[in-house]
Protein backbone atom coordinates (compact mmCIF):
# COMPACT_ATOMS: atom_id res chain seq x y z
CA UNK A 1 0.00 0.00 0.00
CA UNK A 2 1.02 3.60 -0.98
CA UNK A 3 2.69 4.90 2.45
CA UNK A 4 0.54 7.95 2.09
CA UNK A 5 -2.43 6.12 1.84
CA UNK A 6 -1.85 3.83 4.67
CA UNK A 7 -1.11 7.21 6.65
CA UNK A 8 -4.22 8.50 5.35
CA UNK A 9 -6.29 5.56 6.37
CA UNK A 10 -4.87 5.76 9.81
CA UNK A 11 -6.04 9.35 9.50
CA UNK A 12 -9.78 7.81 9.02
CA UNK A 13 -9.52 6.14 12.16
CA UNK A 14 -7.84 9.23 13.48
CA UNK A 15 -10.88 11.28 12.27
CA UNK A 16 -13.77 8.90 13.48
CA UNK A 17 -12.24 8.68 16.53
CA UNK A 18 -12.24 13.21 17.37
CA UNK A 19 -15.90 12.93 15.95
CA UNK A 20 -16.68 10.08 18.48
CA UNK A 21 -17.58 6.94 16.04
CA UNK A 22 -16.63 3.84 15.42
CA UNK A 23 -14.80 3.98 11.91
CA UNK A 24 -17.35 1.14 11.15
CA UNK A 25 -20.15 2.80 12.14
CA UNK A 26 -21.73 -0.41 14.31
CA UNK A 27 -22.10 1.58 17.50
CA UNK A 28 -24.33 4.00 16.30
CA UNK A 29 -26.94 3.88 18.67
CA UNK A 30 -29.35 6.84 18.09
CA UNK A 31 -29.78 8.50 14.75
CA UNK A 32 -28.13 11.77 14.01
CA UNK A 33 -29.71 14.92 14.24
CA UNK A 34 -29.42 17.75 11.62
CA UNK A 35 -27.02 19.41 13.48
CA UNK A 36 -24.48 16.03 14.11
CA UNK A 37 -24.89 15.56 10.17
CA UNK A 38 -24.02 18.93 9.40
CA UNK A 39 -21.10 18.48 11.74
CA UNK A 40 -19.96 15.78 10.06
CA UNK A 41 -20.31 17.26 6.69
CA UNK A 42 -18.59 20.27 7.55
CA UNK A 43 -15.67 17.71 9.11
CA UNK A 44 -15.14 15.78 5.97
CA UNK A 45 -15.38 18.98 3.88
CA UNK A 46 -11.83 19.11 2.48
CA UNK A 47 -11.00 22.62 4.65
CA UNK A 48 -11.66 20.85 7.87
CA UNK A 49 -9.83 17.50 6.66
CA UNK A 50 -6.54 19.63 6.36
CA UNK A 51 -7.24 21.08 9.43
CA UNK A 52 -7.38 17.79 11.16
CA UNK A 53 -4.36 16.35 9.40
CA UNK A 54 -2.91 19.44 10.45
CA UNK A 55 -4.35 18.58 14.23
CA UNK A 56 -3.09 15.35 13.52
CA UNK A 57 0.74 15.75 12.45
CA UNK A 58 0.85 18.27 15.69
CA UNK A 59 0.28 15.47 18.02
CA UNK A 60 3.21 13.13 17.12
CA UNK A 61 6.23 12.52 18.56
CA UNK A 62 8.73 14.04 16.00
CA UNK A 63 7.02 17.40 16.15
CA UNK A 64 6.91 18.09 20.11
CA UNK A 65 10.37 19.17 19.08
CA UNK A 66 10.93 22.73 19.51
CA UNK A 67 11.83 24.86 16.09
CA UNK A 68 15.48 25.48 17.11
CA UNK A 69 15.69 21.62 18.24
CA UNK A 70 14.06 20.25 14.81
CA UNK A 71 16.45 22.54 12.75
CA UNK A 72 19.34 21.48 14.57
CA UNK A 73 17.61 18.23 13.48
CA UNK A 74 18.59 19.65 9.83
CA UNK A 75 21.77 21.25 10.68
CA UNK A 76 22.94 18.26 11.23
CA UNK A 77 21.50 16.18 8.40
CA UNK A 78 23.29 18.66 6.39
CA UNK A 79 26.16 18.92 7.52
CA UNK A 80 27.33 14.80 7.86
CA UNK A 81 25.06 13.81 4.30
CA UNK A 82 24.93 16.65 2.63
CA UNK A 83 27.89 18.68 3.10
CA UNK A 84 29.84 17.86 -0.16
CA UNK A 85 26.48 17.52 -2.06
CA UNK A 86 27.03 20.45 -5.01
CA UNK A 87 23.76 20.48 -7.53
CA UNK A 88 21.60 17.97 -5.01
CA UNK A 89 22.09 20.06 -2.13
CA UNK A 90 18.54 22.23 -2.75
CA UNK A 91 16.94 18.99 -3.59
CA UNK A 92 17.70 17.55 -1.12
CA UNK A 93 16.56 20.28 0.92
CA UNK A 94 13.02 20.52 -1.41
CA UNK A 95 12.51 17.39 -0.66
CA UNK A 96 12.94 17.62 2.94
CA UNK A 97 10.18 20.08 2.68
CA UNK A 98 7.89 17.89 0.85
CA UNK A 99 7.09 15.75 4.01
CA UNK A 100 4.53 18.44 5.55
CA UNK A 101 3.33 22.15 6.50
CA UNK A 102 5.39 22.00 9.46
CA UNK A 103 8.71 21.11 8.01
CA UNK A 104 7.81 22.72 4.65
CA UNK A 105 7.42 26.23 6.44
CA UNK A 106 10.45 25.82 9.07
CA UNK A 107 13.04 24.78 6.13
CA UNK A 108 10.92 27.76 4.11
CA UNK A 109 11.79 30.30 6.83
CA UNK A 110 15.29 29.32 7.71
CA UNK A 111 17.71 31.71 6.36
CA UNK A 112 20.75 30.04 7.01
CA UNK A 113 20.01 26.51 4.81
CA UNK A 114 18.97 29.02 1.77
CA UNK A 115 22.97 30.27 1.53
CA UNK A 116 24.60 28.58 -0.57
CA UNK A 117 24.13 30.33 -4.21
CA UNK A 118 25.32 28.51 -7.02
CA UNK A 119 25.70 29.70 -10.63
CA UNK A 120 25.19 26.42 -12.05
CA UNK A 121 22.00 26.28 -10.58
CA UNK A 122 18.53 27.95 -12.40
CA UNK A 123 18.48 31.88 -12.39
CA UNK A 124 14.68 30.69 -10.05
CA UNK A 125 16.61 28.81 -7.75
CA UNK A 126 19.64 31.52 -7.61
CA UNK A 127 16.61 34.19 -6.80
CA UNK A 128 14.81 31.98 -4.51
CA UNK A 129 17.74 31.75 -2.41
CA UNK A 130 18.95 35.33 -2.05
CA UNK A 131 16.03 35.80 -1.21
CA UNK A 132 14.75 32.87 1.32
CA UNK A 133 18.75 34.00 3.24
CA UNK A 134 17.30 37.06 4.17
CA UNK A 135 20.27 39.11 5.22
CA UNK A 136 22.46 35.97 6.25
CA UNK A 137 25.79 35.94 5.03
CA UNK A 138 26.72 34.25 1.49
CA UNK A 139 28.38 31.37 0.14
CA UNK A 140 28.78 31.90 -3.72
CA UNK A 141 30.25 29.15 -5.60
CA UNK A 142 30.75 30.13 -9.25
CA UNK A 143 32.14 26.74 -11.27
CA UNK A 144 30.87 26.76 -14.40
CA UNK A 145 29.19 23.36 -15.95
CA UNK A 146 30.14 23.75 -19.38
CA UNK A 147 32.59 25.44 -21.32
CA UNK A 148 32.51 27.85 -23.80
CA UNK A 149 34.79 30.64 -25.41
CA UNK A 150 32.44 33.59 -24.28
CA UNK A 151 30.82 34.00 -21.07
CA UNK A 152 27.47 32.62 -21.04
CA UNK A 153 24.34 35.10 -20.54
CA UNK A 154 23.26 33.05 -17.56
CA UNK A 155 26.55 33.67 -16.17
CA UNK A 156 26.32 37.60 -16.75
CA UNK A 157 23.14 37.57 -15.24
CA UNK A 158 24.11 35.59 -12.25
CA UNK A 159 26.79 38.02 -11.51
CA UNK A 160 24.37 40.80 -11.92
CA UNK A 161 21.83 38.94 -8.92
CA UNK A 162 24.66 38.33 -6.54
CA UNK A 163 25.92 41.73 -7.00
CA UNK A 164 23.18 43.65 -5.47
CA UNK A 165 24.03 41.21 -2.55
CA UNK A 166 27.92 41.79 -2.43
CA UNK A 167 27.56 43.22 0.85
CA UNK A 168 26.59 39.60 2.28
CA UNK A 169 29.56 38.00 0.44
CA UNK A 170 30.84 35.26 3.26
CA UNK A 171 32.83 33.35 0.61
CA UNK A 172 33.16 33.27 -2.94
CA UNK A 173 34.73 30.41 -5.06
CA UNK A 174 35.68 31.25 -8.27
CA UNK A 175 36.66 28.59 -10.98
CA UNK A 176 36.40 29.88 -13.99
CA UNK A 177 38.49 30.15 -17.81
CA UNK A 178 40.14 33.34 -18.76
CA UNK A 179 37.62 34.95 -21.07
CA UNK A 180 35.30 34.65 -18.65
CA UNK A 181 37.15 36.35 -15.77
CA UNK A 182 37.90 38.93 -18.69
CA UNK A 183 34.22 38.96 -19.54
CA UNK A 184 32.92 39.85 -16.05
CA UNK A 185 34.12 37.91 -13.04
CA UNK A 186 37.09 40.38 -12.67
CA UNK A 187 35.06 43.55 -12.74
CA UNK A 188 32.78 41.88 -10.11
CA UNK A 189 36.23 41.27 -7.68
CA UNK A 190 37.25 44.97 -7.99
CA UNK A 191 34.16 47.30 -5.73
CA UNK A 192 34.51 46.37 -2.34
CA UNK A 193 33.30 43.34 -0.27
CA UNK A 194 33.04 44.50 3.61
CA UNK A 195 31.64 40.80 5.03
CA UNK A 196 33.75 38.18 2.97
CA UNK A 197 36.05 36.19 4.47
CA UNK A 198 36.96 33.81 2.12
CA UNK A 199 38.03 34.13 -1.59
CA UNK A 200 39.25 31.82 -4.02
CA UNK A 201 40.02 32.31 -7.83
CA UNK A 202 41.17 29.94 -10.22
CA UNK A 203 41.72 30.88 -13.41
CA UNK A 204 40.80 27.38 -15.41
CA UNK A 205 43.41 27.98 -18.15
CA UNK A 206 45.75 30.71 -17.76
CA UNK A 207 49.04 29.97 -16.50
CA UNK A 208 51.68 32.51 -14.91
CA UNK A 209 49.71 34.94 -14.64
CA UNK A 210 50.87 38.52 -14.63
CA UNK A 211 47.87 40.74 -14.58
CA UNK A 212 47.49 42.58 -11.69
CA UNK A 213 43.92 43.01 -10.19
CA UNK A 214 42.93 45.32 -7.31
CA UNK A 215 40.97 43.05 -5.88
CA UNK A 216 37.87 44.77 -4.15
CA UNK A 217 39.67 47.76 -4.69
CA UNK A 218 41.49 46.67 -1.07
CA UNK A 219 38.53 46.96 0.74
CA UNK A 220 37.85 43.43 1.96
CA UNK A 221 38.31 43.74 5.60
CA UNK A 222 37.20 40.77 7.11
CA UNK A 223 39.19 38.59 4.05
CA UNK A 224 41.46 35.67 6.32
CA UNK A 225 41.57 33.38 3.72
CA UNK A 226 42.42 34.03 0.08
CA UNK A 227 43.63 31.48 -2.78
CA UNK A 228 45.01 32.41 -6.04
CA UNK A 229 45.77 30.49 -8.72
CA UNK A 230 46.78 31.65 -12.25
CA UNK A 231 45.32 35.30 -10.78
CA UNK A 232 47.48 37.76 -9.40
CA UNK A 233 46.52 40.90 -7.13
CA UNK A 234 48.32 44.28 -6.21
CA UNK A 235 50.71 42.87 -3.62
CA UNK A 236 50.53 46.35 -1.62
CA UNK A 237 46.58 45.42 -1.38
CA UNK A 238 44.86 46.09 1.68
CA UNK A 239 43.45 42.47 1.59
CA UNK A 240 46.41 40.99 2.77
CA UNK A 241 46.70 42.29 5.91
CA UNK A 242 44.56 40.15 7.88
CA UNK A 243 45.09 36.97 5.84
CA UNK A 244 45.51 33.58 8.09
CA UNK A 245 45.38 31.57 5.05
CA UNK A 246 47.46 32.49 1.65
CA UNK A 247 47.44 29.91 -0.81
CA UNK A 248 49.18 31.39 -4.46
CA UNK A 249 49.90 29.09 -7.70
CA UNK A 250 50.90 29.33 -10.77
CA UNK A 251 52.03 33.00 -10.43
CA UNK A 252 54.56 35.26 -12.04
CA UNK A 253 56.39 37.33 -9.61
CA UNK A 254 58.56 39.73 -10.89
CA UNK A 255 61.27 39.10 -7.81
CA UNK A 256 61.08 37.25 -4.57
CA UNK A 257 61.23 40.73 -3.13
CA UNK A 258 57.77 41.27 -4.40
CA UNK A 259 56.48 38.47 -2.56
CA UNK A 260 58.60 39.25 0.64
CA UNK A 261 56.52 42.54 0.12
CA UNK A 262 53.71 40.93 0.41
CA UNK A 263 54.45 38.57 3.16
CA UNK A 264 55.18 41.60 5.22
CA UNK A 265 51.44 43.06 5.50
CA UNK A 266 50.17 39.16 6.94
CA UNK A 267 51.77 39.11 9.71
CA UNK A 268 49.02 36.93 11.09
CA UNK A 269 49.56 34.29 8.60
CA UNK A 270 48.89 30.60 9.94
CA UNK A 271 48.79 28.90 6.81
CA UNK A 272 51.42 29.80 3.96
CA UNK A 273 51.16 27.78 0.34
CA UNK A 274 53.50 28.95 -2.58
CA UNK A 275 53.44 26.45 -5.26
CA UNK A 276 53.98 26.61 -9.19
CA UNK A 277 55.12 29.84 -8.71
CA UNK A 278 58.23 32.00 -10.41
CA UNK A 279 60.05 35.05 -9.11
CA UNK A 280 61.72 37.18 -11.63
CA UNK A 281 64.79 37.44 -9.56
CA UNK A 282 66.03 36.01 -6.37
CA UNK A 283 65.80 38.03 -2.85
CA UNK A 284 69.20 39.40 -1.84
CA UNK A 285 71.29 39.85 1.59
CA UNK A 286 69.42 43.56 1.83
CA UNK A 287 66.32 42.02 0.95
CA UNK A 288 64.02 42.05 4.41
CA UNK A 289 63.22 39.62 6.10
CA UNK A 290 59.60 38.61 6.98
CA UNK A 291 58.16 37.45 10.28
CA UNK A 292 55.87 34.71 10.29
CA UNK A 293 55.06 34.43 14.21
CA UNK A 294 51.91 32.46 13.75
CA UNK A 295 53.07 30.01 10.70
CA UNK A 296 52.32 26.47 11.55
CA UNK A 297 52.15 25.06 7.70
CA UNK A 298 54.41 26.04 4.58
CA UNK A 299 54.50 24.83 1.39
CA UNK A 300 57.06 26.35 -0.77
CA UNK A 301 57.82 25.41 -4.59
CA UNK A 302 59.10 28.44 -6.49
CA UNK A 303 60.38 25.35 -9.65
CA UNK A 304 63.86 25.66 -8.71
CA UNK A 305 65.32 24.50 -5.62
CA UNK A 306 67.86 27.52 -5.50
CA UNK A 307 64.75 30.19 -5.43
CA UNK A 308 62.44 28.38 -3.06
CA UNK A 309 65.70 28.42 -0.38
CA UNK A 310 66.19 31.52 -1.26
CA UNK A 311 62.82 32.59 -0.11
CA UNK A 312 62.55 30.06 2.87
CA UNK A 313 66.05 31.86 3.67
CA UNK A 314 63.89 35.48 4.79
CA UNK A 315 60.93 33.71 5.93
CA UNK A 316 61.26 34.12 9.96
CA UNK A 317 58.99 32.12 12.48
CA UNK A 318 59.65 31.73 16.60
CA UNK A 319 56.32 29.88 17.18
CA UNK A 320 57.01 26.65 19.19
CA UNK A 321 54.31 24.85 16.37
CA UNK A 322 56.48 26.51 13.24
CA UNK A 323 57.02 24.24 10.20
CA UNK A 324 60.30 22.04 11.38
CA UNK A 325 62.25 22.94 8.26
CA UNK A 326 62.05 26.63 9.38
CA UNK A 327 63.11 26.08 12.94
CA UNK A 328 65.90 24.32 11.48
CA UNK A 329 67.02 26.89 9.47
CA UNK A 330 66.74 29.30 12.34
CA UNK A 331 69.28 27.05 14.19
CA UNK A 332 71.44 26.71 11.28
CA UNK A 333 71.74 30.61 11.70
CA UNK A 334 72.39 30.43 15.17
CA UNK A 335 75.29 28.26 14.44
CA UNK A 336 73.34 25.11 15.84
CA UNK A 337 73.88 21.93 13.56
CA UNK A 338 70.85 21.65 10.92
CA UNK A 339 68.64 19.06 11.90
CA UNK A 340 67.94 16.12 9.25
CA UNK A 341 64.44 16.62 9.23
CA UNK A 342 64.39 19.21 6.30
CA UNK A 343 62.34 17.36 4.02
CA UNK A 344 63.84 18.11 0.23
CA UNK A 345 61.30 16.35 -2.14
CA UNK A 346 62.73 16.90 -5.59
CA UNK A 347 60.32 15.91 -8.58
CA UNK A 348 61.92 15.35 -12.21
CA UNK A 349 62.17 18.92 -13.00
CA UNK A 350 61.01 20.05 -10.16
CA UNK A 351 58.79 21.25 -8.01
CA UNK A 352 60.65 22.02 -5.46
CA UNK A 353 58.81 20.86 -2.41
CA UNK A 354 59.74 21.43 1.61
CA UNK A 355 57.27 20.18 3.80
CA UNK B 1 37.46 8.68 52.42
CA UNK B 2 34.68 10.65 51.90
CA UNK B 3 31.90 10.00 49.70
CA UNK B 4 31.65 11.78 46.65
CA UNK B 5 28.86 15.05 47.50
CA UNK B 6 25.14 14.07 46.30
CA UNK B 7 22.30 15.92 44.75
CA UNK B 8 18.89 14.69 44.61
CA UNK B 9 16.56 15.46 41.66
CA UNK B 10 12.70 14.82 40.85
CA UNK B 11 11.39 14.09 38.35
CA UNK B 12 7.83 15.74 36.88
CA UNK B 13 5.73 12.93 38.26
CA UNK B 14 7.41 13.12 41.78
CA UNK B 15 9.77 10.37 41.79
CA UNK B 16 13.30 11.47 43.44
CA UNK B 17 17.03 10.42 41.90
CA UNK B 18 19.80 10.85 44.08
CA UNK B 19 22.95 11.03 41.94
CA UNK B 20 26.55 12.16 42.51
CA UNK B 21 26.64 16.07 41.96
CA UNK B 22 29.44 15.18 39.31
CA UNK B 23 27.11 13.34 37.47
CA UNK B 24 24.21 15.86 37.98
CA UNK B 25 26.19 18.98 36.95
CA UNK B 26 26.31 17.20 33.49
CA UNK B 27 23.54 19.34 32.76
CA UNK B 28 23.92 23.00 32.34
CA UNK B 29 20.64 23.84 33.89
CA UNK B 30 21.22 21.57 37.21
CA UNK B 31 24.76 23.27 37.25
CA UNK B 32 23.67 26.95 36.94
CA UNK B 33 20.80 25.92 39.73
CA UNK B 34 23.21 24.74 42.35
CA UNK B 35 25.60 27.25 41.80
CA UNK B 36 22.61 30.06 42.40
CA UNK B 37 20.51 28.44 45.11
CA UNK B 38 23.78 27.00 47.03
CA UNK B 39 24.54 23.17 48.15
CA UNK B 40 20.82 22.59 49.71
CA UNK B 41 19.51 19.02 50.86
CA UNK B 42 16.05 19.87 48.97
CA UNK B 43 15.59 17.98 45.62
CA UNK B 44 16.21 19.49 42.61
CA UNK B 45 12.30 19.23 40.63
CA UNK B 46 13.09 18.85 36.91
CA UNK B 47 8.80 19.79 35.87
CA UNK B 48 9.26 19.20 32.28
CA UNK B 49 11.08 15.19 32.20
CA UNK B 50 9.32 12.43 33.78
CA UNK B 51 10.88 9.63 35.82
CA UNK B 52 11.59 7.07 32.90
CA UNK B 53 13.23 9.82 30.78
CA UNK B 54 15.35 11.46 33.10
CA UNK B 55 15.86 7.96 34.39
CA UNK B 56 17.88 7.17 30.74
CA UNK B 57 19.17 10.93 30.80
CA UNK B 58 20.72 9.71 34.15
CA UNK B 59 22.38 7.10 32.44
CA UNK B 60 23.96 8.88 30.03
CA UNK B 61 25.11 11.48 32.37
CA UNK B 62 26.42 8.61 34.66
CA UNK B 63 28.36 6.98 31.57
CA UNK B 64 30.23 10.57 30.44
CA UNK B 65 30.71 11.66 34.06
CA UNK B 66 34.16 11.98 33.02
CA UNK B 67 34.37 13.75 29.98
CA UNK B 68 35.47 16.95 29.01
CA UNK B 69 32.50 19.29 29.37
CA UNK B 70 31.65 21.45 26.33
CA UNK B 71 33.47 24.81 26.23
CA UNK B 72 30.92 27.42 27.45
CA UNK B 73 32.32 29.89 24.78
CA UNK B 74 32.67 27.05 22.16
CA UNK B 75 30.81 28.42 18.95
CA UNK B 76 27.84 26.31 18.73
CA UNK B 77 28.27 27.15 14.68
CA UNK B 78 31.15 25.98 14.48
CA UNK B 79 30.34 23.08 11.83
CA UNK B 80 33.58 20.76 12.42
CA UNK B 81 33.54 21.47 16.65
CA UNK B 82 29.74 20.12 16.28
CA UNK B 83 30.63 17.27 13.39
CA UNK B 84 33.65 15.99 15.67
CA UNK B 85 31.11 15.92 18.75
CA UNK B 86 28.55 14.21 17.12
CA UNK B 87 30.65 11.05 15.76
CA UNK B 88 28.27 8.60 17.65
CA UNK B 89 30.37 6.15 19.94
CA UNK B 90 29.45 2.52 20.48
CA UNK B 91 27.60 2.90 23.66
CA UNK B 92 25.79 6.25 22.97
CA UNK B 93 24.70 3.98 19.75
CA UNK B 94 23.41 1.33 22.07
CA UNK B 95 22.21 3.94 24.38
CA UNK B 96 19.83 5.86 21.97
CA UNK B 97 18.16 2.76 20.93
CA UNK B 98 15.05 3.17 21.76
CA UNK B 99 11.46 3.49 20.88
CA UNK B 100 10.65 6.72 18.49
CA UNK B 101 8.26 8.55 21.56
CA UNK B 102 11.59 7.84 24.35
CA UNK B 103 14.04 9.27 21.58
CA UNK B 104 12.33 12.28 21.34
CA UNK B 105 11.33 12.74 25.03
CA UNK B 106 15.12 12.22 25.45
CA UNK B 107 15.75 14.60 22.70
CA UNK B 108 13.77 17.57 24.89
CA UNK B 109 14.91 16.21 28.16
CA UNK B 110 18.70 17.02 26.62
CA UNK B 111 17.55 20.40 25.28
CA UNK B 112 15.57 21.62 28.39
CA UNK B 113 18.39 20.41 30.46
CA UNK B 114 20.61 22.19 28.39
CA UNK B 115 23.46 18.86 27.94
CA UNK B 116 24.58 19.57 24.56
CA UNK B 117 26.34 16.72 24.14
CA UNK B 118 23.46 14.18 24.41
CA UNK B 119 21.60 16.70 22.32
CA UNK B 120 23.54 15.91 19.68
CA UNK B 121 23.71 11.97 20.12
CA UNK B 122 19.70 12.81 19.58
CA UNK B 123 19.84 15.27 16.84
CA UNK B 124 22.43 13.27 14.96
CA UNK B 125 19.99 10.52 15.45
CA UNK B 126 17.18 11.61 13.80
CA UNK B 127 19.10 12.97 11.07
CA UNK B 128 20.50 9.50 9.90
CA UNK B 129 16.53 8.41 10.46
CA UNK B 130 15.94 10.42 7.66
CA UNK B 131 19.37 9.98 5.43
CA UNK B 132 18.24 9.13 1.51
CA UNK B 133 14.53 8.56 2.41
CA UNK B 134 11.58 10.31 0.01
CA UNK B 135 9.41 12.34 1.96
CA UNK B 136 6.90 9.50 1.25
CA UNK B 137 9.22 7.14 3.74
CA UNK B 138 9.85 9.92 5.88
CA UNK B 139 6.16 10.68 6.59
CA UNK B 140 5.41 6.56 6.91
CA UNK B 141 8.42 6.55 9.74
CA UNK B 142 7.06 9.12 11.94
CA UNK B 143 3.43 8.78 11.24
CA UNK B 144 3.28 12.05 9.36
CA UNK B 145 0.21 12.70 6.86
CA UNK B 146 0.44 14.61 4.01
CA UNK B 147 -1.13 17.90 5.52
CA UNK B 148 -0.47 20.49 1.74
CA UNK B 149 -3.20 21.93 0.06
CA UNK B 150 -3.35 21.95 -3.46
CA UNK B 151 -1.58 25.19 -3.86
CA UNK B 152 0.99 24.33 -1.66
CA UNK B 153 1.34 21.01 -3.67
CA UNK B 154 1.58 23.28 -6.43
CA UNK B 155 4.37 25.54 -5.20
CA UNK B 156 6.51 22.71 -3.76
CA UNK B 157 6.27 21.00 -7.69
CA UNK B 158 7.21 24.46 -8.87
CA UNK B 159 10.29 24.76 -6.13
CA UNK B 160 11.24 20.91 -7.17
CA UNK B 161 11.71 22.02 -10.65
CA UNK B 162 14.01 24.62 -10.38
CA UNK B 163 16.58 22.95 -8.61
CA UNK B 164 16.45 20.27 -11.03
CA UNK B 165 16.89 23.09 -13.87
CA UNK B 166 19.89 22.29 -15.47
Amino acid sequence: MNPIDAADQNFAAYDASIMGVDPGGDDLQEPLDQADIQLQQQETSPSNQLALRRKHNATLAVHTLPTEVFLQVIHLYILLHLEDLGAGYYLQIINLSRVCSRWYNVIRNSPPLWTRVRAADSLKLVETTLQRSSSHPLDIILHPTTYVDEIPASLQLFLGAVDTHRDRWRSLDILAPYTWMEGGILAALGEPAPSLEKLSVIDGDTMYCTRKVDLFGGNAPRLTSLTLNGVSIRWDSKVLHKLTLLDLSWIHFSSTDAILHALSHSTQLQILEVERCTTGSMATSSSPSVQLRQLVRLDVDLRNQAATENLLDHIECDAEDAPLYLRSRRKQRGGTPVANYINVDIKEGGPYLLR
Amino acid sequence: MSAAPQVTLESSDGEKFKVDKEVAERSVLIKNMIEDVGESDNPIPLPNVNASVLKKVLEYCEHHRGDPLPAADADPSNDDNRKRATEISDWDQKFIQVDQEMLFEIILAANYMDIKPLLDVGCKTVANMIKGKTPEEIRKLFNIVNDFTPEEEAQIKKENEWAEDR
